[in-house]
């Protein structure tokens, strides 16, 4: 079994929308969905459908795992690729890749989105984490001034 | 049809995150302080109760500043307390950040208790208003067995008779801290798996003298209070050594003798003025053994030496050929 896995030299990932990625296994061993589903098959070429994540997406979170695998990369300059990367982002396309990591079961840049998605909210109203999530409200707003009064403090 | 015309409405409006796994949305929300994270309360029905499962627990100074311009100190107390009544756990980090210029609050022994009965790991206390206020530490607070990293700023210490050990501490950092005679180094000695260990701007003893085979960084920062002796009996894992003490060029007194038999894995080594580095690799019969074993020495810094004392550089100079491991010299200079 462990001969079979290091046989494999090639992981080809077929995002939603048909676009083809090749990648080493070495870049998809934080993607848990993606490793226990190689962990299954005993083929040498492994093509795996992530139905789940668009092309555009799955190409940014490769260029993450490629940086953050390289050994020759230092502390530093991961950590200023990491700030550049959030930098280029638009709200809607750290909340897409949030949920991408959540379906490929990524810890580590799961854990990186949601850090930067909590930037964005910190020292927000209500109003605005309701609009950033598109939550929708089911309190009457009799409920909700209860609400607000039950926990005044929090909402001056 | 009402539901479906409420539907087409809404349109693109689909909730990004309400229906997400909870690990998702506690990794967002352990990054919000207690007022953000209370305040998701009433986004939405689903989320009335999400904040009370988040496993980090945060009230720092923005808390206490903003409850300052709107309630008395018991009414602050009431409203810490009530948080905690409502949240359900499990915690696992806890951080508390009492501003300076702040208030009394009197809720510190509850809160203590609250903690001690939960299974925390990762607890920070922080008062930085020590100067102008000081308090005792709930000796409850040395009931959390199962902490892996404790951080206490600003606080009086004294440790119960019936200490039973923080048997899973990891880190232990103290900062401006009181001890009772006695109590630093029964709460050291109860920390049989300590690996990363700061003393700085500590009170209350003279001697730092311990045995901690596990221990891997050291930082000791006197500057400020008068430690004599400083004895470390097994470092035999110690590979990051800080030493920072009061200096006083012209009075010998105030500089801390330093006890230390061997440092075999040492690769950082951070000191005031090389006069340590000299009492550490020239004590008598052990010399030769302990500049052997600073043979895997990597980096040195003399944080605090006067250019203009020849003695001390000379002496610099003179110890190179003992670590032939040695990438990275840093000699700072001390500006009078």
């Amino acid at each position: 079994m462990a001969a079979e896995k290091s046989s494999i030299k090639i992981i080809t990932l077929i995002a939603a929308d048909g676009s083809v990625f090749e990648v080493e296994p070495n870049i998809v061993k934080e993607m848990k969905t993606v490793q226990s589903y190689i962990d299954e098959l005993d083929q040498n070429t492994v093509s795996i459908p992530l139905p789940n994540v668009f092309g555009n997406d799955l190409a940014m979170i490769i260029e993450y795992c490629k940086k953050h695998a390289s050994e020759e990369e230092t502390k530093e300059a991961k950590e200023e690729f990491d700030f550049e990367f959030v930098k280029r982002m638009k709200s809607d396309d750290k909340l897409r890749l949030l949920q991408a990591a959540s379906y490929l079961n990524m810890e580590s840049f799961l854990q990186f989105m949601a850090k930067a998605i909590a930037a964005e909210i910190e020292n927000q109203s209500v109003e605005f984490v309701r609009d950033y999530f598109q939550i929708e409200s089911d309190f009457t707003p009799e409920e909700e001034a209860e609400l607000r009064k039950e926990n005044e403090w929090a909402f001056k | 049809m009402p539901q479906s015309k409420k539907k087409a409405d809404c349109g693109d409006h689909i909730d990004r995150i309400t229906d997400l796994p909870c690990n998702v949305i506690d990794g967002i929300l352990k990054h919000l302080n207690i007022r953000e994270l209370v305040g998701t309360s009433i986004l939405s029905r689903k989320w009335r109760y999400m904040w009370i499962s988040v496993p980090q627990l945060r009230f720092d100074e923005e808390f206490f500043y903003m409850c300052e311009l709107h309630h008395q100190g018991p009414e602050i107390s009431r409203i810490m307390m009530k948080v905690l009544m409502h949240y359900s756990g499990p915690l696992y980090k806890f951080t508390l950040c009492l501003p300076s210029d702040f208030m009394q609050i009197d809720c510190l022994d509850k809160l203590i208790m609250f903690l001690s009965t939960s299974d925390i790991k990762v607890l920070e206390l922080l008062n930085l208003g020590v100067e102008t206020l000081s308090y005792q530490m709930p000796s409850y607070v040395f009931s959390c067995w199962e902490l892996t990293k404790f951080e206490l700023y600003g606080f009086e210490v004294s440790i119960p008779p019936n200490f039973c050990g923080l048997k899973r501490l990891l880190d232990l950092q103290l900062h401006l801290v009181t001890f009772e005679s006695g109590a630093l180094e029964k709460l050291i000695s109860g920390c049989p798996s300590l690996e990363k260990l700061t003393i700085s701007f500590c009170s209350g003893f003279e001697c730092i003298d311990f045995s901690a085979p596990t221990l891997k960084v050291l930082r000791i920062n006197s500057e400020g209070n008068n430690i004599k002796t400083i004895s470390l009996k097994n470092a035999k894992n110690l590979i990051d050594f800080t030493l920072l003490d009061r200096w006083d060029e012209n009075d010998e007194t105030v500089r801390a003798s330093c006890l230390i038999q061997s440092l075999p894995k040492i690769r950082r080594l951070v000191m005031k003025t090389y006069f340590y580095y000299k009492i550490l690799s020239a004590q008598g019969a052990i010399q030769q053994s302990l500049l052997d074993s600073l043979s895997s020495l990597e980096y040195l810094k003399f944080a605090g030496t006067s250019l203009c004392e020849r003695e001390g550089l000379l002496y610099i100079v003179s110890v190179l050929p003992s670590t032939p491991n040695l990438v990275e010299l840093v000699i700072k200079s001390r500006t009078s």
